[in-house]
């Protein structure tokens, strides 16, 4: 059953060229969602197009199996951490959580309660003295002591010291475990990668690639060829799909997308080309910097 | 209605502070009416029209001492043209300011409207904020309009509590639509500077009618400072429904850019 559903969405901004297309979307109820993208790509604008925050020009978006203005029957289901963690700079730790107390619906006193012990803050401390790590895990206690079904963080681990940064991953896994949705942006590749069951790869406000991380990695191989070579190039245009290709050093290296055989037919008959051991870094980087237009969605 | 006593929360000292100076004015203006008579020096404005013959050419010396000590001794003008004309006027200008300059564009700038409307729907937030601002607005125009009736039997002075309906009315409309004005301004703008910029000079630019004859029926604090009340005794009900009606179509407005606002 998915969570998110998105169907031909667009949006738009006046004065600026950035725009978001997102053609199609389907994220899994309970899983763990990343969304990777370089600075600019439209992660942030994506989770906010998805709690109605930033309005779509066009497309269709359920949340929750409600349409997702439907802000009445989704605001206590949902529950959002934005990019820039600002709260009340003038109120102590503790006013501000008496604050959230009152207006966040659904929220759950324990919960918040065992979250400082997690995210320790003193609570008479004035939040405009909070540093910003201290400002994201005060954050994170108001975002998870709200008992919603479908959680979206924009960059939950920037500014953490590593035990906070652990901490907070657990308690994402937690989280998905017991059966709730967590969609997170974040330029931490190697903390989304041991977290995440599916994601979603944005370049230029465009799907780059998605799909569940596991199938991603069968799916997907990294080869270098060793010299310039037109034969190896349409060798793979016509075997596989070409996601992404770049220059390293006088090497090309290529993304591509084909079935379990692959690797084997292509060692056969393309010995130049050679596969690469990759994680998502490299997958990640590729895409990125590549000229290619293509991009896969892998279910 | 957390959300409202959030709100109420974020004004209480600029009420407060301005409840203060309302009822400091009050004393001091309404309550000293005889302190005000000794700072004018009949003698001395003699001396100085002796020095200015071309006053005497326009207006005989005698007739100019003459109306000016009526209009002295006239407490009821003293009290309308101080009170309602200048001190209470100038104070619901800057009330009017205050509870409203901040309201969205203070939020926007801090980046904490992102945690209102994760948890809060957009017409609970617009209902909450404009709930908070205008009673604030109301309940700063009713006691100011009420002092003179209250401090009438103190400091021997009419001032009947029809009156104070009557001057409360003018002011409240007319400040509910400066308050929908520097509303809009917060809305539009993402940080203060703005809507307190735009507030001063869009309250300047409403002093003009006054200037030009012709277009006296637009100078909005003629009816604030009710000027129809006290020559004629009636409230300006056409002037109060166009007021209602623009203050209307401003929040309507708001609200229409609110509900398809980006944060």
């Amino acid at each position: 059953m998915p969570a998110v559903e998105m169907h031909d969405v667009y949006k738009s901004f006046k004065n600026s060229h950035f725009d978001l297309k997102i053609d199609e979307l389907q994220i899994q109820k309970g899983s763990i969602f990343g969304v990777l993208g370089p600075n600019g790509a439209g992660k942030s604008t994506l989770l906010k197009i998805l709690m109605d925050l930033v309005k779509a020009d066009k497309g269709q978006i359920r949340l929750l199996d409600c349409k997702h203005q439907e802000r009445s029957r989704l605001q206590a289901r949902t529950a959002f951490m934005p990019e820039n963690k600002d709260l009340y700079a003038s109120l102590t730790v503790e006013q501000m959580l008496d604050l959230a107390a009152r207006l966040v619906p659904g929220w759950r006193q324990q919960k918040a309660s065992h979250l400082l012990t997690l995210f320790p803050l003193r609570s008479e401390q004035k939040i405009s003295t909070l540093s910003w790590g201290e400002k994201t895990q005060l954050y994170t206690i108001i975002t998870f002591a709200k008992a919603a079904d479908l959680y979206l963080l924009d960059e939950p681990t920037r500014g953490l010291d590593p035990v906070m940064q652990e901490r907070m991953l657990s308690l994402i896994k937690e989280e998905s475990i017991d059966g709730h949705t967590i969609i997170f942006s974040s330029h931490q590749i190697a903390e989304l990668e041991e977290t995440i069951d599916a994601l979603m790869i944005l370049k230029q406000g465009r799907i780059a690639l998605s799909g569940e991380l596991d199938l991603l990695k069968e799916n997907c191989f990294l080869l270098a060829s060793t010299t310039p070579d037109h034969s190896a190039r349409s060798w793979l245009e016509q075997h596989a799909r070409i996601l992404g290709c770049r220059h390293v050093g006088e090497h090309l290296i290529y993304l591509c997308q084909s079935d379990a055989s692959f690797q084997e037919r292509t060692q056969k008959n393309q010995p130049q080309l050679q596969f690469l051991d990759f994680g998502l870094k490299q997958l990640f980087i590729t895409l990125v910097e590549s000229e290619e237009d293509n991009h896969a969605f892998i279910p | 209605m957390p959300l409202f006593l959030k709100e109420l929360a974020d004004l209480r000292w600029r009420f407060l502070i301005l409840i203060i100076l309302l009822l400091g004015l009050a004393y001091l203006i309404l309550g000293h009416y005889e302190l005000f008579l000794s700072m004018i020096d009949l003698q001395e404005i003699e001396q100085g029209i002796q020095q200015a013959p071309w006053i005497k050419r326009f207006y005989g010396e005698q007739n100019l001492l003459h109306e000016l000590q009526q209009i002295m001794d006239n407490k009821q003008l003293y009290i309308w043209s101080q009170w309602f004309g200048k001190n209470l006027l100038q104070l619901v200008l800057l009330a009017v300011i205050l509870f409203a300059f901040s309201t969205f564009a203070r939020e926007r700038e801090q980046g904490t409207l992102h945690f209102l409307m994760t948890n809060c729907s957009r017409k609970e937030i617009f209902a909450a904020k404009l709930a908070a601002g205008s009673v604030c607005t109301l309940l700063f125009c009713a006691l100011g309009a009420w002092l003179p009736a209250i401090l009438a039997p103190l400091y021997d002075f009419a001032f009947t509590s029809s009156q104070a309906v009557q001057y409360g009315v003018q002011l409240t409309a007319a400040a509910l639509f400066l308050y929908s004005i520097v509303w809009f301004l917060s809305l539009v703008s993402t940080d203060v500077v703005k809507p307190l910029l735009g507030s001063i000079v869009i309250f300047a630019l409403l002093s003009i009618p006054g200037r030009i004859a012709s277009i006296q029926s637009l100078y909005i604090y003629r009816y604030m400072s009710g000027t129809d009340i006290f020559f004629s005794g009636q409230i300006h009900w056409p002037a109060i429904l166009v007021l209602l009606l623009l203050t209307t179509i401003l929040l309507y407005g708001s609200w229409k850019y609110f509900e398809q606002m980006d944060i």
